[in-house]
């Protein structure tokens, strides 16, 4: 690459530096090294003498080398061999299985950066990485986002290579590919790219990898900024990924021949491309029995149109359709709006924005002062509300199950777009009525057929009509009868089961 | 020319702020028109009266005590209903709201005269609901109104409206008939009755009784006994009981009506008019104080429907017969049987239907199935050993 490399823009020399060998002595290698690593107070370089005759340096970083192998398995070897002619040129003595040799400076700054240990040894051409990389993280636990009654337990974790493993221990097949990008230009963070060779589609793994090389960023913190950086609408409300903790997840995800992105200190992965029917769907749907499945998909299709619409729609009826309410519900709304200071419109949005805040405020705060605040929240969106005569009985309802049936989507992303959508409608409705509302709701779904996902559209199968695949978006069939993968996304192998499979003589 | 994208967004925002929500109302802004009531006063005018039912201000906070609101009789006279309407909205604060009246009552002297006027504006109009009833009072239906003391009135109009039996009285139905070949149906007549609660005599609304509307007036009341025999034709009237007397003793048997239906059946032969009435009834037995044993092998219930049928067909029969010779009004709609069957010779006969009518020949069939005689056989009348 010619492009200079943005890191070194203050310092040329350097930027020299990194294209040139490393030299025999270690002195001058030392020196350089200490150059680019000036100012890096965790940096430890280890002097120590081979053979008793020959000067040799490592250099690690603090807390991401296992320091007692490298001492046992290294240093000790080395300092203790018998100095014989021929053996004293080359690394021979150091017991370490995944270990290469870097020629040139910028390849040992790179290896020592990404935790690696570099062996120099005064005389011998180059040096050694070892990868004794070993650093403090969190083990394996229950997912916190998507919890399940019944499955597996298990939940990604912040190291990328623990995550692989999780899925290597699901899908034990050669065709399951990871390839290998590196992000960030300062944090060149690892992401990998995960599918099943013929279950995915040749042209989405192509699409996905020219996105991720196209990517220049200073630093990938979240798999979010992944998505951001490669998702195709950016101004959609609109999940076009999914995101997933669950290794379970990620792995069905590859069987329908859909792409797992794994991101290097994240516990979330991505899961592209991306269908408004699978963000409708929660792994407890399949290890469920499918009449369990289905019902609770068909609630949760409900429950998203009560989150987008339930506020707005009673501030339309209120406001400009009373005929269209039975008569004595109107008449009990009538009594409880009557001492309200506020138009329907007005005291919607307050008690929406309240509810909002106090969500925000639940889940940012530390626990101990999480309850507090719920105690008070529900005081001021409940029964002291109504009291004080400020709000309506009936919207402190509609609220709280605007609420509730927004937390039902089993996508975080999911809900948060209905939560935001909610606000425009609301104010259309309380403007021109239900009129307002139709204009919305078509216009949303105006959006969501023009939105693809990585060259699917966003409504598949419901639009283009795909009625074969709604055996796993409207209703959850049992899954001997899903005998084929979606063809939304799937590649060359489309057979789940044989077709002419006996399940029981 | 391109518009940037943030002014064109402004733009929108601004058009769909500007006009706001001008022609919002809040409930709290509405009188709620739960009754009206329509009578003639002096001078070709119309004199309105509604009854609104005003949310209670008071109520609400944790006591969740007297919650009902409170309803307000007012009336104007106006030239026309809606413009009597407009003086009253004159002179309120709140929007007059008729989507959810229940009732339209009209005076008798109005109604004598002719509703033309006022059935066109309730057609007409779009706030009127069409599911909303219209009675007839034997009163004015101002004094009707004024005299319902019950707090919860309004209750008892909306439960009114919800009754199967008093559909065909409902403004689309009225329309229906007005629109149709005869031109003659019936509506139920209201009453204030008085009721006891709590030691206090209360006047609430009943209905009772029907009467005969020909040509948009009322052309007469119907007796009880008629009222009985023609309710057969309106399919939905179905709370009945029928109680008739075995052998002409005092053992009574009650049957209790589960559904019925009504065939017409015209025909014209050699130029002579007649039409058959099929009537279709399924019961079940309600009460049995005679010494029949319903469930033993005699097969009683069949040997029972015969009485019923001849007493219902005799009943109908008188109810017809006056009909044609008393009203001279064709509220069974058989005209509109006939146009179906036979749109030529209707065409030409158009106007003669009320000749037709008059000397039509009409034959009453009915056939009754009682189907279920009951959960429990125990026979109070019958003594023991004594079981035939």
């Amino acid at each position: 690459m010619n492009v200079p490399e943005l890191e070194y823009l203050d310092n040329p020399m350097l930027e020299k530096l990194e294209q040139e060998m490393l030299s025999l002595s270690i002195k001058e290698n030392a020196d350089v090294l200490g150059q680019f690593f000036l100012d890096c107070a965790d940096l430890v370089m280890h002097d120590f003498v081979v053979s008793r005759s020959r000067a040799a340096t490592v250099f690690y970083f603090q807390g991401l080398t296992d320091t007692m192998q490298l001492e046992m398995q290294v240093i000790r070897p080395l300092t203790t061999r018998e100095a014989e002619s021929g053996e004293l040129d080359s690394f021979e003595g150091v017991v370490i299985s995944n270990k290469k040799t870097v020629e040139s400076y910028g390849d040992a700054v790179r290896s020592i950066l990404t935790g690696r240990s570099l062996l120099l040894i005064d005389g011998i051409k180059g040096g050694l990485s070892l990868c004794l990389t070993k650093f403090e993280a969190r083990s394996v636990e229950e997912p916190q986002s998507e919890s399940v009654v019944r499955g597996p337990r298990e939940g990604f974790t912040e190291t990328l290579s623990t995550n692989t493993s999780l899925l290597r221990r699901r899908i034990r097949s050669s065709t399951m590919k990871i390839q290998s990008f590196e992000l960030g230009r300062y944090s060149k963070t690892i992401i990998d790219l995960i599918y099943i060779e013929g279950i995915a589609r040749d042209e989405i793994v192509q699409q996905i990898t020219d996105r991720l090389l196209a990517v220049d960023i200073d630093g990938i913190l979240e798999s979010a900024m992944v998505e951001e950086a490669i998702e195709d609408s950016t101004f959609s409300p609109f999940p076009q990924i999914q995101a997933t903790e669950r290794p379970d997840v990620a792995v069905a995800a590859l069987l329908e021949g859909r792409i797992v992105i794994l991101t290097e200190n994240t516990p979330i992965a991505l899961i592209a491309p991306t269908t408004l029917a699978s963000l409708m769907q929660s792994p407890e749907d399949y290890y469920q029995r499918f009449w369990i499945g289905t019902t609770i998909r068909w609630l949760r299709y409900l429950f998203f149109f009560i989150a987008l619409l339930a506020p707005s729609v009673y501030v339309a009826i209120l406001t400009f359709h009373q005929e269209m309410v039975p008569t004595t519900l109107l008449l009990r709304v009538a009594q409880s709006r009557e001492e309200i200071p506020f138009p329907a419109l007005l005291e919607a949005l307050i008690m929406e924005v309240i509810f909002e805040a106090l969500r925000e405020a639940g889940i940012r705060l530390p626990k101990q002062v999480g309850s507090a605040v719920s105690i008070v929240g529900a005081l001021v969106i409940g029964q002291a509300a109504i009291q004080a005569g400020l709000v309506s009985a009936p919207m402190v309802m509609v609220v709280a199950i605007t609420g509730i049936s927004s937390f039902m989507m089993p996508q975080y992303p999911a809900s948060i777009a209905l939560r935001l959508l909610r606000f425009p409608i609301m104010i259309l409705s309380g403007m021109f009525g239900i009129f307002g509302l139709m204009l919305s709701l078509l216009l949303i779904i105006t959006h969501l057929c023009t939105l693809h996902s990585f060259g699917i559209p966003y409504l598949s199968p419901f639009s283009p009509l795909r009625p074969t695949e709604w055996k796993d978006s409207l209703i959850r069939a049992p899954i001997k009868f899903m005998k084929q993968r979606p063809g939304t996304y799937v590649g060359k192998n489309k057979m789940r089961q044989s077709v002419y499979a006996k399940t029981r003589e | 020319m391109s518009i940037p994208i943030w002014k064109l967004a402004c733009l929108c925002l601004v058009l769909a702020i500007l006009p706001g929500c001008w022609d919002r109302i809040e409930v709290n802004d509405m009188a709620l028109i739960m009754a009206v009531g329509i009578d003639k006063a002096k001078n070709e005018h119309i004199e309105l009266t509604v009854q609104v039912f005003i949310p209670n201000p008071s109520s609400g906070g944790s006591d969740g005590g007297s919650t009902e609101g409170r309803v307000y009789t007012l009336s104007r006279t106006g030239m026309t209903l809606p413009d009597a309407l407009s003086v009253m909205q004159r002179e309120l604060p709140r929007t007059f709201f008729w989507g959810h009246a229940k009732a339209y009552i009209f005076g008798e002297a109005l109604a004598r005269d002719g509703m033309h006027d006022q059935f066109d504006f309730l057609f007409r109009d779009i706030e009127p609901r069409e599911q909303a009833n219209i009675y007839l009072c034997r009163q004015t239906a101002k004094a009707l109104l004024l005299s319902l003391s019950d707090p919860n009135s309004y209750e008892t109009l909306i439960k009114m409206g919800q009754k199967r039996s008093l559909e065909s009285s409902t403004v689309i139905n009225v329309a229906e008939m007005i629109a149709s070949e005869s031109d003659s149906f019936t509506l139920p007549i209201a009453h204030a009755s008085s009721f006891m609660s709590a030691g206090e005599e209360k006047n609430i609304l009943i209905v009772k009784g029907d009467a005969i509307v020909k040509k948009r007036k009322v052309v007469g009341y119907l007796d009880t006994g008629m009222s009985e025999g023609l309710q057969w034709f309106q399919n939905m009237r179905m709370e009945r009981n029928v109680g008739i007397a075995l052998d002409n003793s005092q053992q009574k048997i009650t049957i209790k009506l589960k559904r019925s239906s009504v065939r017409v059946i015209p025909s014209i032969k050699n130029g002579k008019w007649s039409a058959l009435m099929k009537l279709k009834i399924n019961a079940d037995v309600a009460d049995n104080a005679t010494k029949l044993n319903l469930i033993d092998k005699h097969d009683h219930l069949r040997k029972i429907e015969k009485p019923f049928n001849e007493m219902l067909s005799r009943q109908i029969e008188s109810a017809v017969n006056r009909l044609q010779n008393q009203y001279d009004a064709d509220v069974l709609g058989l005209a509109k049987a006939f146009h179906h069957k036979y749109p030529k010779e209707w065409k030409q006969n158009r106007q003669r239907w009320n000749e037709i009518f008059k000397s039509l020949d009409i034959k009453i069939e009915v056939d009754t199935i009682i189907r279920n005689p009951g959960i429990s056989n125990i026979n109070v009348r019958v003594n023991k050993g004594e079981r035939s």
